[in-house]
């Protein structure tokens, strides 16, 4: 065999599983040797190579060794116990939830937690912007401002509300200056809650809005907010007596009339009306809290109206106060 | 390379004693061997040690079952195996965690060279040359790859890798063969 060996053949002659005649060449022949001996020298190398890595990665870690016997699990099967265990976190889960809904212990846990409560709203910044104030609006129409419900109270106002609502594909829903806690009314368009209605209006104010005000807002106000005053808020707020709120002193009274029927009927007793008594000292919104009939109602209504106080004060600044006024009515 | 192990019957203080005994001097003996194949297959250490506890675990685990039909080394070598097939195959989704490690911590086994008897020219071709071969075994197959590391790392004959494997030897010369031809072609090239 004169013919170099091939590279296929050489390759077996690596794995160990040439044909004799092939190994008997590759003793003989120089050339083929060499080639031989140069590629085991590279197998070997890497070998090495790899060996010595091995051994230095090794080496530098801990080598654990078995020695001894590993414990057996004295107490049964493996799966036994992961169930067991399972079904007892289980109940006593169950026992948390169960013991949870025992009354006694429903309070104790309602006591704990409203004494971890703290009532913050003493320390709660007031707004003051928003505390008293109004707003108003219009579109220098000829009518007054339609009866409707206010917009949405907002920080902040992007839109000023609009009677007749004109259609956008992006709305930006309308909104007012104003506490969350507005008082307000159920009705399907937007208008002045305290106008007339009738004809669709935005009122003879200016500056967008409804009502007789300016800028923005609804009423009679200027601003962004409802109602008399300006600045955004909602104005004709009225205040309670008590905390800082002077009560109004009556000035000025008129004895009330006894009706014809009662008077017959010999009837007497008590109205209960509330009043708001305004900046100026004058009574507005008188209502009966507590009636009589016969037309006594009515009575006290007329001659309340006609009194005249001295307005109540916070910070010294007359302020509108609801008040309650009883009219007695006694036969003489 | 055989190793013989010497079975050690310290004292008779019992069977089981000897028997963890003997347990004892197999993990010795056949450690290092069964954790350089394991390294050289899966290229991480953490994984390579791991498995190699793993290995030892099931092989004492299964140690009455060991009949001593085969070596020792055979029958660790098949439990290597199927480990780092089980491992290839969950590890399979794991690809990007592998990516960014060969990323990040290159094994250059080209540094693991004996130089100490070779000129400078002969260890930089040597290095370059075992560089080559580590490329190639990384862009094996995993059987090409298995067969290739028993054959040329771990010296055993093609009938103790065919029952390592579990396939024919003429499968096993196949596998051999085409490992060996594409080794061979990067050496052409690097030289």
């Amino acid at each position: 065999m004169n013919k170099h060996l091939s590279a296929p053949q050489i390759s077996e002659c690596l794995i160990g599983d040439a044909a004799p005649l092939v190994e008997q060449h590759a003793h003989e022949c120089i050339e083929c040797r060499t080639e031989l001996v140069l590629l085991g020298d590279s197998l070997s190398q890497f070998r090495g190579a790899l060996g010595r890595w091995s051994n230095r990665v090794a080496s530098a870690e801990y080598q654990v060794v078995f020695r001894g016997t590993p414990a057996r699990p004295a107490y049964g099967s493996l799966r036994l116990a992961g169930i067991s265990s399972l079904a007892a976190h289980a109940m006593l889960l169950a026992a948390v939830f169960v013991l949870g809904t025992f009354h006694p212990v429903r309070n104790l846990v309602r006591q704990q937690i409203t004494e971890l409560e703290v009532d913050l709203r003493p320390y709660l910044a007031e707004n003051k912007r928003l505390a008293g104030g109004g707003g108003g609006g219009g579109a220098r129409q000829l009518v007054d401002a339609s009866k409707g419900k206010l917009p949405k109270p907002e920080p902040r106002q992007f839109t000023p509300p609009r009677v007749d609502p004109f259609e956008a594909r992006l709305q930006m829903p309308p909104s007012i200056i104003a506490p969350p806690d507005l008082p307000n009314l159920q009705a399907n368009n937007f208008g002045d809650p305290l106008g007339k209605l009738g004809i669709a209006s935005n009122g003879t104010g200016l500056g967008g809005g409804i009502g007789s005000g300016a800028e923005g807002g609804v009423g009679p106000g200027h601003g962004g907010g409802a109602g008399p005053g300006a600045e955004g808020g909602f104005g004709g707020r009225v205040y309670k007596i008590g905390g800082g709120v002077s009560a109004p002193r009556v000035l000025f009274k008129v004895e009330p009339e006894y009706s014809e029927e009662a008077r017959k009927a010999k009837w007497q007793g008590t109205v209960v009306l509330t009043v708001i008594v305004d900046e100026a000292g004058r009574p507005s919104h008188v209502s009966v809290l507590r009636s009589l009939g016969l037309g006594l109602d009515q009575k006290a209504i007329d001659a309340v109206s006609q009194w005249r106080f001295k307005p109540g004060l916070k910070d010294g600044k007359a302020v509108p106060v609801i008040a309650t006024i009883e009219v007695n009515f006694r036969l003489l | 390379m055989d190793t013989v192990v010497t079975l050690g019957v310290a004292d008779a203080s019992g069977a089981e004693a000897n028997r963890s005994l003997e347990f004892d001097a197999l993990v010795q003996a056949y450690r290092p061997r069964v954790f350089r194949f394991l390294l050289a297959s899966l290229r991480d250490r953490e994984s390579a040690e791991n498995l190699t506890q793993d290995c030892f675990l099931r092989a004492y685990r299964a140690r009455d079952q060991f009949r001593g039909a085969a070596s020792p080394a055979t029958w660790l070598m098949q439990i290597a195996i199927n480990l780092v097939r089980k491992h290839e195959t969950s590890s399979r989704l794991k690809f990007w965690r592998h990516a960014l490690h060969a990323g990040l911590y290159p094994e250059d086994l080209g540094d693991w060279i004996s130089d100490r008897q070779m000129t400078a020219e002969a260890a930089v071709v040597a290095k370059e040359q075992v560089r080559a071969v580590w490329s190639v075994v990384g862009q094996l197959s995993e059987r090409q790859r298995t067969v290739f590391l028993l054959r040329f790392v771990e010296e055993m004959d093609l009938l103790e890798i065919a029952a390592i494997t579990g396939m024919k030897e003429g499968t096993v010369k196949t596998h051999l063969f085409r490992a060996l031809q594409s080794v061979r072609e990067k050496l052409e090239v690097s030289k």
